[in-house]
């Protein structure tokens, strides 16, 4: 069955409160797209509420799991307000760009959006964070420097619902995914960065979409019916956070495709009603997308990276210079953490092969981890900005979402060969 | 039915999650901040982390009552300095060609600027273009 909005179930509990939030969180953030005002954040939470009452289930909070996730949002997110916004990217893009929003009661043009003497804020940049930011100022009515980080803490709620749930059937592996994601992202979180809820949404995405696509082309790999619904709003949230999702999605759609034509020269097809529901399904997640890819146009609003002649001239000396790509390469794929991390794929692939359980969810997971690792690489030698300053300051940030994806990888792989459940 | 072993595996994934409750504790352990309760309610609390010279700025672009700055070729060379000055006072907004002007306070005034208003680390300087 594909299906975008489970039924209620015990076992869809904490998916559907997850939906419920992250759709809350994405009907606000579009219509605040398309409309600019931040009147209509009371919309958004008006929403929010309904969509609550309507998809979740009461039943979710008498489980033992909704106090963990209680426990675990109040910890971050007061680890993050109580402490005032002081990372430099955090100060000079994200909560500036909140302030922008924030002063000029919406997302307007007149803000000073394509100002050139804040080009290093990079306006271009999506807006999920920088609205939440603003309307938490803005329901409070003044802004400072430690409340406008309650905003963005709620991108937290979601994605705590959906690794809860993967916790359910009591896998070790699920703890081992929620420790290995929290741990990884929430002090990027805390300071106000919005790198690690990038990483945080395209890794999940995997997990979700990988295991739906999995059961689609006929593998048991123990999908939820919630799965398809779940991840493709990990990938509409990860869109709006941050401009990893543009390297991110290719990578992941190559990785879909290849899974899908190994499994159709083994016979699996996927009928008409699921290619349509899926391209219906992309498009509805990344609506906000476009609609911010529109707004940029009309503003006048250019990324750092232009990929014209100049850039892959740029590249090409870099290659040949025997100097910078040895250093991208060092830098992202001799990493300690990275050779940690494939050194573990490789043995939760071997534990996996042992166990005979189905690969394709897990190896689509680790190919685009892959792919994206390629792909940053990619972008540090097209960059127009000097290399090694751009990977002292940026690498640790970037990385996160191969991390993400690869965890997402290694979890299922993992979480189907474990016993006596799996 | 299921091929054997799986706690094999699950021994695989208990050691690796051993591991990681030292990073989980790292990432966590930061003390919550309870003294900054209050701080939470109070409109621009927490500016304290932005460099003295951007708070004496504002406050010298408030007493001039003015709503746009440029900044001095000093100030623009040092990235932190103007990137603090142009978010932290917000909204009131860098612009090339405002005909006020935030300098060092050792910086010679140019020709064409008058002193405006002199603090401790910057000065105000009128440029009318």
């Amino acid at each position: 069955m594909f299906s975008f909005w489970p039924a209620p179930n015990s076992d869809e509990d904490f998916p559907r409160w997850g939906l419920a939030f992250a759709g809350a969180l994405l009907v606000d953030y579009t219509l605040i797209l398309i409309f600019g005002s931040l009147y209509l954040s009371y919309v958004g939470v008006g929403l929010l509420g309904l969509a609550a009452v309507a998809g979740g289930s009461r039943r979710a909070v008498f489980q033992w799991r909704f106090g963990v996730l209680f426990l675990l949002f109040t910890l971050a997110t007061l680890q993050m307000v109580l402490d005032p916004i002081s990372g430099w990217d955090a100060r000079s893009i994200w909560f500036f760009h909140a302030k922008m929003i924030f002063y000029s009661g919406g997302l307007f043009e007149n803000a000073g959006w394509a100002n050139p003497a804040w080009a290093w804020a990079h306006a271009v940049y999506p807006k999920l964070g920088p609205v939440l930011a603003a309307q938490t100022a803005w329901l409070a009515g003044f802004w400072n420097e430690y409340l406008p980080k309650l905003g963005p803490a709620l991108l937290g709620l979601p994605a705590l619902f959906w690794l809860l749930a993967e916790t359910r059937n009591r896998t070790v592996s699920a703890w081992l995914l929620l420790f290995w994601l929290l741990a990884k992202v929430h002090p990027l979180n805390r300071d106000g960065y919005m790198d690690g809820w990038v990483a945080l949404y395209l890794g999940l995405s995997l997990v979700f979409l990988g295991r739906s696509l999995g059961a689609r082309l006929g593998e048991s790999v123990g999908a939820r019916p919630s799965d398809a619904a779940v991840g493709l709003a990990c990938l509409a949230l990860a869109s709006g956070i941050k401009s990893e999702f543009s390297v991110f999605f290719p990578a992941a759609l190559f990785s879909g495709a290849v899974y899908g034509a190994l499994r159709y020269r083994a016979g699996a097809r996927l009928d008409r009603r699921t290619w349509r529901r899926a391209v219906a399904g992309l498009g509805i997640a990344l609506f906000p997308f476009f609609i911010w890819s529109i707004r940029q146009k009309q503003w006048g609003l250019q990324g750092w990276l232009k990929l014209d002649g100049a850039a892959v001239q740029r590249a090409l000396a870099r290659l040949g210079d025997g100097q910078t790509f040895p250093r991208v390469f060092r830098s992202l794929w001799l990493n300690s953490e990275v050779l940690t991390v494939l050194a573990v794929s490789a043995l939760a692939l071997a534990l996996a092969r042992a166990r005979r359980v189905p690969l394709g969810p897990g190896l689509f997971a680790l190919a685009t981890a892959l792919l994206y690792l390629a792909g940053i690489s990619l972008i540090y030698l097209l960059s127009p900005f000097e290399v090694s300053w751009q990977l002292n300051t940026s690498a640790n940030r970037t990385l996160l979402t191969f991390f993400g994806s690869a965890y997402a990888g290694i979890y299922l792989l993992l979480s189907r060969g474990e016993g006596p459940k799996g | 039915m299921k091929p054997r072993g799986g706690w094999a595996v699950t021994a695989v994934v208990s050691v690796l999650l051993a591991f990681s409750l030292r990073p989980l504790g790292k990432a966590f352990g930061k003390p919550i901040g309870w003294k900054n309760v209050s701080a939470v309610f109070t409109p621009r609390a927490g500016e304290e982390v932005l460099p003295p010279a951007v708070r004496e700025s504002r406050h010298l672009l408030q007493q001039a009552g003015a709503t746009e700055f440029a900044l001095s070729s000093e100030i623009l060379a040092d990235t932190l300095m103007s990137q603090r000055l142009t978010e932290g006072l917000y909204p009131l907004r860098l612009q090339v060609q405002a005909p006020v002007h935030l300098a060092g306070t050792k910086e010679p005034i140019p020709k064409t600027c008058s002193l405006k208003l002199r603090g401790t680390d910057v000065q105000l300087l009128a440029c009318p273009q």
